[in-house]
């Protein structure tokens, strides 16, 4: 029998095939001459992923294209992961300038931790554009593995390696538990296709009547696995630990694009290949959502350290965005869920890397992460305090930023789709939220200053908390084309 | 899909359970007991211990460990091309000149950082 190899569509995979080489440059680079990976590596990395965003137009993602047989699928889905990912990429390198210049310990390579930085932002790419099984799983892991390395990466400091260590220990845990579910997943439909599964789930489910507890277990499993990758509650004990112990622009990193990820696989596994049982899930989800806004949001309140009352409140952002999943309903005309939730990640992206930013923009000048430390930041540094004030209010959720168009959509697919309790759930957090969110903004402005303050040059965090303080202003009275963009994901996820 | 199919599975892993237990009680409340010290050692009739079995390992050899089971999983992958090496002609040769190639890049990287030497 003849062998013949099938190629598959290159023109497909140009944006992640571009990450890919990019990463393998910088670490071609470090390897040769470890001086000229110091000064060529950020560069580098910005204009890999700048290529690879334009890249993004060069792939006709309307066709639904597949390649790798069906394992790889290019359409609409791929298309806004892809490009969140790559934003929240670019944005996370810029932030990160100051710290790979001061801030890295000795022995270890600039070029190491942006090729990380880079592998995570293409395994969440793979996540999107995933069309079975397997290459979610290795995407997923992807994404995941290298932001365990880089939680570590001040491996001196204690609270580095302990956070690192609670994330791998339970992420791994986590994944046995998912790919478990996937297993059954596979013995009872047969395939890792998650068109196939779909198809097949559909001859066997009927609406109404209860599930096989096979499946039901399957769906279980599945749940629990995605949840601890989203950090939902009650599966959420690593984020504070991980957020607070890693270097700050890691955490402004890691608050978003394993995100994406994991939500992206949530899209995946549940909408696309589980959506006969949607019944089933919207439900379990709607609960994991209100326990999991409500957990993170008060127990943020209680926070003295800035980036554990971040991770709290990243806490709380995953209860919005799983709200809005909750409000898929199988077969309605212009059901609006999904789409909800790829603007909400789009719009956290640039608040809480923007929020995780400032503090890195403090630390290079000397002051700590806690409430004390931006005590009267307005009168030193106007600029930094409007930037900072303009994340927290956005996070909170206040008109007209863009945190406030993120959960308006949220809370519009909700009401469309009966599920008020949900959207009522939203309002009342996002009021608790202005606690600990206002609480800050009046540290900024009406405390006095304390700590030594030692003025530094860092243009390129500068640059970075610039575009995400401008893009969370404008991009909400402008938000129509990305909205759409992602309000094309039935096409996709079908 | 039907659960029916994975009987004979539960039938094995039930045999294997019920067996195991059995066997390993029966022993035990039949068999006499008369310990001596070279009878409570880990391996009855080995050469006695040196050191205690849970000694600390240096972390070199999980480096190693590491970079082993990395290129070694990277070979299974070359073996199916090496088998069918003409049937796939050049377009495979390609492919695998370009796997062999980031391997090789992987390969220098480790050397380079100092992975293979034992500090």
């Amino acid at each position: 029998m003849p062998l013949r190899l099938v190629a598959p569509e290159w023109s497909l995979l140009v944006p992640p095939l571009i990450v890919l080489g990019t990463i393998v440059l910088l670490l071609a680079i470090d390897a040769v001459s470890e001086r000229a990976a110091r000064k060529t590596a950020l560069p580098l990395a910005l204009v890999g992923q700048l290529l690879a965003l334009v890249s993004l137009a060069t792939v006709d993602w309307g066709q639904g294209a597949t390649t790798f047989g069906v394992s790889y699928r290019a359409d609409w889905f791929a298309l806004v992961v892809s490009l969140i990912a790559l934003v929240s990429g670019i944005l996370s390198v810029l932030v990160s300038a100051g710290y790979t210049e001061s801030g890295l310990e000795p022995g270890v390579g600039l070029a190491e931790y942006l090729a990380l930085l880079l592998f995570s932002v293409f395994g969440t790419m793979v996540v999107g554009a995933a069309g079975d099984l397997i290459v979610l799983l290795l995407g997923l892991e992807m994404s995941a593995v290298a932001v365990y390395a880089l939680t570590a990466f001040a491996r001196r400091r204690l609270t580095s390696v302990e956070g690192a260590l609670k994330y791998f220990l339970l992420g791994a845990f986590a994944s046995a538990i998912l790919i478990y579910g996937m297993a059954w997943v596979y013995g009872l439909t047969g395939s890792i296709v998650l068109s196939d599964i779909a198809h097949t789930l559909r001859t066997v489910v009927t609406p109404g009547q209860p599930l096989d507890p096979a499946l039901l277990l399957a769906l279980l499993l599945l749940a629990v696995g995605l949840g601890f990758k989203i950090a939902a509650v009650p599966f959420h004990m690593w984020t504070p630990d991980a957020y607070q112990g890693a270097p700050t622009p890691v955490s402004a990193y890691m608050s978003v694009v394993p995100k994406v990820a994991g939500f992206a696989a949530v899209a995946r596994v549940l909408v696309q290949a589980l959506q006969p049982l949607s019944d089933q899930w919207a439900g379990l989800l709607g609960i994991l959502a209100l326990i999991t806004m409500v957990y993170g949001n008060v127990v943020a309140i209680a926070q003295r350290d800035l980036k554990r009352m971040l991770g709290y409140s990243a806490i709380g952002h995953t209860g919005y965005m799983l709200a809005g999943l909750a409000a898929f309903t199988n077969g309605l005309a212009g059901d609006r869920s999904v789409g909800s939730v790829l603007f909400y990640l789009f719009a956290y992206a640039f608040m809480n890397i923007g929020a995780f930013g400032v503090i890195a923009w403090l630390q290079e000048r000397g002051l700590g992460t806690t409430l004390d430390d931006v005590a009267g930041l307005a009168g030193r540094a106007p600029l930094a305090a409007l930037t900072m004030a303009i994340f927290m209010l956005s996070l909170m959720g206040m008109p007209p930023l863009l945190g406030f168009y993120a959960k308006y959509y949220v809370i519009l697919a909700l009401i469309e789709a009966g599920q008020l309790w949900l959207a009522v759930a939203i309002v009342v957090m996002s009021a608790v939220s202005a606690f600990f969110y206002l609480r800050v903004v009046t540290q900024m402005y009406f405390q006095e200053p304390g700590g030594t303050w030692r003025p530094v040059r860092t243009p390129l965090l500068g640059l970075g908390l610039t575009l995400m303080a401008v893009a969370t202003l404008a991009l909400g009275l402008v938000s129509g084309p990305i909205l759409e963009l992602a309000q094309h994901w039935p096409a996709a996820l079908t | 899909m039907s659960l029916v199919d994975y009987a004979v599975i539960g039938l094995l892993v039930l045999t294997s359970t019920v067996m195991g237990t059995v066997l390993i009680l029966v022993g035990h409340f039949v068999r006499p007991r008369k310990p001596t010290p070279a009878k409570l050692q880990p391996y009855e009739s080995g050469v006695p211990d040196v050191n205690p079995p849970r000694g600390r390992i240096t972390p070199r050899f999980y480096l190693v460990a590491l970079l082993f089971v990395v290129f070694d999983v990277e070979a299974i992958f070359i073996y199916p091309w090496a088998v069918a090496f003409d049937a796939l002609a050049l377009y495979g040769f390609l492919q695998a000149a370009l796997f062999v190639g980031i391997l090789l890049i992987g390969l220098l990287y480790e050397w380079r950082k100092g992975a293979l030497e034992w500090v």
